[in-house]
């Protein structure tokens, strides 16, 4: 089946099997690796993307059902050489150690300032628990958020 | 995943024409991806319904209507919703992750499978695979029920915000091959004894259009007790509120989570409320005589207390509002 879409800002259209997840297209065809596949139901939000705005799990949106949308991915946040201000954030307050739930956790983080819940530690930590870091750098990553919302 | 045919629905008249055997509906994905994964969904049609809009959320003059593809996140977040049905708001947001609840929509969390860990596992299990017995007797029944559908299965509803809404009285607007018809919550999910694996009464080709509030309900409160602080499903939960005047209870509702295979309105309880003046004791002994017919297992035991506790948390007065 054919899906186009807006990702990233640019519109891009591609032959998909309707059994795709949103997270397999914007990996396998579009090239864009920074969503992961982590457990593929739901539980680790390492696939975390937004959609319309929503942040969104990836392993569970069927690609043939993007049609229309427009999807942000971690590749699409910065403007030119100048980084997100949590993607700097995550950077200075070392929110990470291996990187593979970052792309995911930053996403949330975008989702979670843009609803206006991020003013107080458990606030953070309840709206991001649906992203997992297996290297636990939790108390940073709840940090670089905190850091972010105060700036605004 | 076996291969499917997908339609996007133009409108709710072609998505039910489009029904039929061997179809399933799909909004968010929340449920039916995991499942068409899992093999427990294995449909010939997947009709997506996101196209169809029914998202609203708006002030009747009867109350509140909530579109039945309405996302979980922006009910909650709705001032409406925020004054007059908070203990909804609250469930939600004590439901899922915020990913979960922003993508996932009403309809979708009512209809819902359940979370038991044999129905999604190789073990047996009647509610995948009929006939092939309940794992829950011999294995983990910290999530099982304390009033089980049937003999066959004793798994809970899982959702939170049904919990809310069967406190709320709310109605279902169900529209379907015979017409539009409307459900209270009771009415969405099979009779007790029932022997069945699907979650609700709903037959191919129904579909949740809207949920109605009806206005002049006490707005109460939502309390989720669950083994860890988010992300996780309710061991027990309660929804409710009370009105008092002069210390007398003239004014109850309630309605428990995580005890069967419904949300439990419990009317018996709220009957023996109502007339009396509050004391934490008699809310004790309604909330133990509504759960006096429960049949609890080994392991289902302590959700009694918890249930009782629970109650008591949205039934205090003195609590916060």
């Amino acid at each position: 089946m054919e899906v186009r879409l807006t990702v990233n800002g640019r519109e891009r259209g591609a032959e998909i099997d309707p059994r795709a997840a949103l997270l397999d297209l914007l990996r396998d065809q579009f090239g864009l690796t920074g969503a992961k596949r982590g457990c593929e139901r739901g539980e680790c939000g390492a696939c975390t993307v937004l959609v319309d705005g929503r942040p969104t799990l990836s392993c569970l949106m069927l690609a043939v059902a993007s049609g229309g949308r427009s999807v942000t991915t971690i590749e699409g946040l910065a403007e030119g050489d100048r980084l997100h201000p949590l993607q700097q954030a995550f950077i200075d307050h070392d929110a990470l150690q291996c990187g593979f739930c970052t792309p995911g956790q930053i996403l949330a983080a975008v989702a979670c300032l843009a609803a206006g819940r991020a003013n107080t530690d458990d606030e953070v930590r309840e709206w991001m628990s649906g992203n997992l870091c297996r290297c636990a750098a939790y108390p940073q990553i709840v940090a670089a958020v905190r850091a972010v919302a105060a700036a605004r | 995943m076996k291969i499917f045919d997908y339609r996007a629905a133009n409108s709710v008249a072609e998505a039910i024409a489009a029904a039929g055997p061997g179809s399933a509906f799909l909004a968010a994905g929340t449920e039916v991806v995991p499942a068409l994964r899992d093999g427990l969904l294995h449909p010939d049609r997947l009709i997506d319904l996101l196209p169809l809009g029914l998202d609203g959320i708006e002030r009747r003059d009867d109350g509140l209507r909530l579109g039945g593809l309405a996302r979980l996140s922006d009910i909650a977040s709705h001032p409406e919703v925020l004054a007059s049905a908070p203990a909804l708001a609250s469930a939600i947001e004590q439901s899922g992750t915020a990913a979960i609840r922003s993508m996932g929509t009403l309809a979708g969390n009512l209809l819902q499978q359940v979370r038991c860990p044999y129905y999604r596992g190789a073990a047996p299990c009647n509610r995948r695979a009929p006939g092939s017995g309940c794992s829950v007797a011999r294995g983990d029944q910290r999530h099982a029920a304390l009033m089980p559908l049937s003999f066959h299965c004793a798994a809970v509803h899982p959702s939170d915000p049904a919990v809310a809404l069967a406190s709320l009285d709310a109605t279902i607007v169900v529209e379907g091959r015979a017409g539009r018809r409307t459900l209270s919550l009771d009415q969405l999910y099979p009779a007790a004894g029932a022997v069945l694996g699907v979650p609700s009464v709903l037959e191919s080709g129904d579909l949740i259009i809207a949920l109605d509030l009806p206005a002049g309900r006490l707005p109460g409160r939502y309390a989720k007790i669950r083994d860890r602080s988010s992300f996780d499903f309710a061991l027990v939960s309660a929804a409710g509120g009370l009105r008092l005047e002069g210390g007398v209870v003239v004014e109850a509702a309630l309605a428990l989570g995580g005890i069967a295979w419904k949300p439990w309105r419990c009317r018996r309880a709220e009957a023996m409320l109502v007339g009396r003046p509050w004391s934490a004791d008699l809310v004790r002994q309604a909330v133990a005589a509504e759960l006096s017919g429960a049949t609890p297992l080994e392991g289902t035991r302590f959700k009694v207390e918890l249930a009782i506790r629970a109650a008591a948390t949205v039934l205090d007065p003195g609590g916060p509002s």
